[in-house]
Order: C-alpha cells, then sequence, then structure tokens
C-alpha cells in the first residue's frame, strides 16, 4: 500500500498525524511532511494510514492499493 | 466528586440536563462549565426534546468518530434540528457530502491555507490598529462593541472578498444584525447580507477576474450529477463563509481580551515570551470554542457510545464540550498556557471542519500581540462581568467591559 499526499489540498490542519502519527508527519508549517510525493506504508501501518487519510478535511490524502 | 465516579443525575440549576437537555436553554448558559463536567461524568449521549427532539454527544472520542463517518452521519438534513435539509437557502459545503462537498472544500481551501492566510498578516494588523485607535484615548470601552465585533468583518470583506472600502459600513451593519442583533432581526440581517454578496458575486463575475477567493467561487464546481455548480449555490457558499467566520471569530477575540484581563500573571509572560503566545491562543480557542454544537443525521439505525440511534435522528456534536473532555485534558476549564494539544477539536473534525480556522487564529494571534503592546495593563472594568449567552450552534459574549492606562492613537 501507498500513499499520496496533493501539496495543492493539504491545508496544513494536521489531523493526518493526530490521527495515525506512526504514519504521518507534519513540516514546521502544519503541513503534511511528505506533499507531494507517495510513500510506501508498511502492511502493519495499514489501517492507521487509513484512518489518517479519512481524517483530513480537504481529503488531500489518497490511499493507493 | 472525581472523573472516576459516575455521575447519576444531571440536575443542575433546576434542570435535568441528562433527560431533558436543550442546548438554547439559560440553565445551561449560566451554569456552562458545570453542566459540561456533568455530561462527561455521567451522560456522553444526553436526550434532548427541544425542537423536536435531539442527541448531544459530548465525548472528544465520540465527536471526532462522528465527524470523520460522513456516510453513517450526514449532514444533508441541516446543521440543527430547525432546518429542514429541503430549504433552498442550503448552505454549501456545510450542508452536503462529499463527494460535492469535497470538491467545493478542495476549490476554497488554498484561500484558507496557512501560506494563503500568511499574506493577510499585515492587513489585519492595520486594522486591529485602527480599531484600538478609536478607544485607546477613553481608558475603557466594551471590548466587543468597540473590537471583537468587527475586526472579522473588516477581515472578511475587504481582505477576502475585495469589496469597496465605502460598502464596508453597510455591510458591517447588516452583518452585525445578522450575527448579534435582536433575534427577531437577525433573518432581515441574513437577508441583507445574502442580497448584497449575490449582487456583488454578479458583478464580480463581468469584471476581469483578479485570481481570488471570489473568481474561485464564480468558477465553482461540478454537481455530483456532473452539471456546474448553479449560481444560487455560489452565493450560499459566500453566506456559509461568512456565517461560519464572524460570530465565532467575535467570540474568540472576546475570549482573547477576557483571558488577558482576568490572567494579568499570564499577560505578563505572554509579553516577555512572544514564543508562548501561539499555544496561549490554542488554548483560548479550546476553552472559549465558539460552536457549541453542530448537527449531523443518521442515515441508518446505529449507536453511540452504547445508546442506540435511530436512523433519521439528529445528533448534535459539542465541539465546546468535547474540547474540555477530562479524558483529553487535566483541569478541563483552564487555560494553561503552556498545554500543547495536536489538533484543536473546537473547530470540528473530519470533512466539515472549520475552513477558516488559520484565518481565526491569525486574527486572534495579532489582536493578542497588539493588545499586549498597546493595552498591557487591560482589566475588567470595576465590578463587572461579561455577558455569555449562545444559541443551539454558537456561544457568544454580548458584553465585555474593560478598562486599561488611556494610550495615543498610531493611526491618523
Amino acid at each position: 500500500m501507498k500513499y499520496v499526499v496533493d501539496s495543492a489540498l493539504c491545508a496544513a490542519h494536521g489531523l493526518c498525524a493526530d490521527t495515525a502519527p506512526d504514519v504521518f508527519t507534519l513540516d514546521d508549517d502544519g503541513f503534511n511532511a511528505a506533499a507531494g510525493r507517495t510513500v510506501d506504508v508498511p502492511e502493519h501501518l495499514e489501517a492507521a494510514a487509513r484512518e489518517g487519510a479519512a481524517a483530513c478535511p480537504e481529503s488531500a490524502i489518497q490511499i493507493q492499493d | 466528586m472525581t472523573t472516576s465516579e459516575r455521575k447519576t443525575t444531571g440536575e443542575i440549576g433546576g434542570r435535568d440536563h441528562f433527560t431533558d437537555f436543550d442546548l438554547d436553554s439559560k440553565e445551561f448558559s449560566e451554569n456552562f462549565d458545570e453542566v459540561v463536567s456533568a455530561v462527561h461524568q455521567g451522560c456522553p449521549v444526553a436526550r434532548s426534546e427541544a425542537q423536536g427532539g435531539y442527541w448531544v454527544v459530548s465525548g472528544f472520542d465520540d465527536v471526532r468518530a462522528i465527524g470523520q463517518d460522513w456516510q453513517t452521519w450526514t449532514n444533508t438534513n441541516g446543521y440543527e434540528p430547525t432546518r429542514s435539509g429541503t430549504d433552498d437557502a442550503r448552505l454549501y459545503p456545510l450542508e452536503i457530502d462529499p463527494p460535492y462537498q469535497t470538491r467545493w472544500r478542495a476549490k476554497l481551501g488554498e484561500y484558507f491555507s496557512p501560506r494563503a492566510i500568511r499574506s493577510n498578516k499585515d492587513s489585519i494588523r492595520r486594522n486591529v490598529n485602527e480599531l484600538i485607535d478609536q478607544f485607546i484615548e477613553d481608558g475603557e470601552c466594551d471590548w466587543v462593541d468597540a473590537f471583537a465585533a468587527h475586526l472579522p468583518g473588516r477581515v472578511f470583506f475587504s481582505t477576502m472578498l475585495g469589496v469597496p472600502l465605502d460598502d464596508l459600513p453597510y455591510l458591517q451593519a447588516a452583518a452585525d444584525q445578522a450575527v448579534r442583533g435582536p433575534v427577531e432581526d437577525r433573518m432581515e440581517g441574513w437577508n441583507k447580507v445574502g442580497a448584497y454578496l449575490a449582487g456583488y458575486l454578479e458583478q464580480r463575475a463581468k469584471e476581469e477576474p483578479r485570481g481570488d477567493f471570489v473568481d474561485a467561487v464564480l468558477e465553482g464546481v461540478t454537481t455530483d450529477d456532473g452539471e456546474p455548480a448553479p449560481f444560487m449555490h455560489k452565493v450560499f457558499v459566500m453566506v456559509d463563509m461568512l456565517a461560519g467566520g464572524l460570530a465565532t471569530t467575535t467570540f474568540l477575540l472576546s475570549g482573547i481580551a477576557h483571558f488577558l484581563a482576568t490572567h494579568p500573571e499570564d499577560a505578563r509572560r505572554l509579553a516577555d515570551d512572544p514564543g508562548l503566545r501561539p499555544g496561549a491562543v490554542e488554548e483560548v480557542i479550546r476553552v472559549y470554542a465558539s460552536i457549541l454544537s453542530l448537527g449531523r443525521t443518521a442515515t441508518k439505525d446505529t449507536e453511540i457510545a452504547g445508546q442506540p440511534i435511530r436512523k433519521g435522528e439528529m445528533v448534535m456534536l459539542s465541539y465546546a464540550a468535547a474540547a474540555r473532555d477530562p479524558r483529553h485534558f487535566a483541569n478541563p476549564h483552564e487555560i494553561d498556557i503552556t498545554r500543547r494539544i495536536p489538533t484543536n477539536i473546537a473547530f470540528g473534525y473530519g470533512p466539515h471542519r472549520c475552513i477558516g480556522s488559520h484565518l481565526a487564529r491569525l486574527q486572534a494571534l495579532t489582536a493578542m500581540e497588539e493588545m499586549l503592546r498597546r493595552l498591557p495593563d487591560l482589566s475588567m472594568a470595576e465590578g463587572q462581568e461579561p455577558v455569555f449567552s449562545h444559541s443551539t450552534v454558537t456561544r457568544d459574549m454580548d458584553t465585555l467591559p474593560v478598562r486599561f492606562t488611556p494610550g495615543a492613537k498610531e493611526t491618523s
């Protein structure tokens, strides 16, 4: 599983990192630190990644199975 | 009583808030902290028979989970019990669900991100100081009337929408009437604001695009039928931004002043250490949470914390109560300027989380900075207390009489 963060949509609400801190981290301005990139998700964190993506108010995080 | 004891009665101030909750009741408004503590201890899902009946959800984890689960909890039935959900005056994107809602958020979000908001900083500071100039020589004022009720409108209308300066007094008066006028006059205020915004959108559609928020609204998105969003949806996007951003920020700015005026030790620390200020703003947002509650309607039979909820029933998510959940915050009613909270549930959670949170934070931080600089000894007027009130949706401060050592104007 991978996730991709749309840097145009990320608005630094921080809910992804709050919901799934083991998957998502924020930069100094509060944006998803992986904005604009595609990131591999380890198998044991797949459920957390889905929850964190679902928490985003801007739907900026897409999960790719 | 400690948090480990389960409270078995919600009787406070002559009302049982567990079985006969009423978000609009004076028994709740007048005993706010106590009732919030009681529901956290004994009744995470309280029942109200007011306004046709609804449930009130107060737990942080329940509010968060419901906020994220838009498939089970729809917004299309309205944001409070008196909304029908078939109203022509539906607020967009508040009273719609994904995926149409998601497209509007994507369209509007970039104008409210921290990077976009930063460019408004100088304009906000200028407006803060112009307002302070109007009363700083007097040594006293009603903070709500003199400051807090005005800054959000100035920022929204002039900075975000770019309306002509000549129109500001009319719009401010109409918005003021809509937000804090006599209850029976508020609809007239909203109608004036809506009519102005519709006219402004029509006007802007004829002009060269400025690449601003208004142009993004005019561009619009497609509905779930694949059709371009109709003009009325765009008008009610504008009304939604205004409805969500004015009274809420007014309460926050009143909260900042009330906190500084009643916590001189904290005010001194904040004056000496600017690094503490963003955290202090976050705490004021948490404790003076503007949104008392916003509604969702069950799309199927379900349950919350063991309480069965039937399809079609409305639950009011109390952001203000969730922000004081003792399971998440020690001394939940107290502002601790050194507390660090990862995200602020006062802005809600999930797809409908406040789009303007960063703009609200920036206004509050800038106001705090200028208050600490220009009104360093701000205090409550002798023997005076603020007057709180609330509706189903928002908490309000009607008056906040403060005093301070008179100072000099800085702008002409």
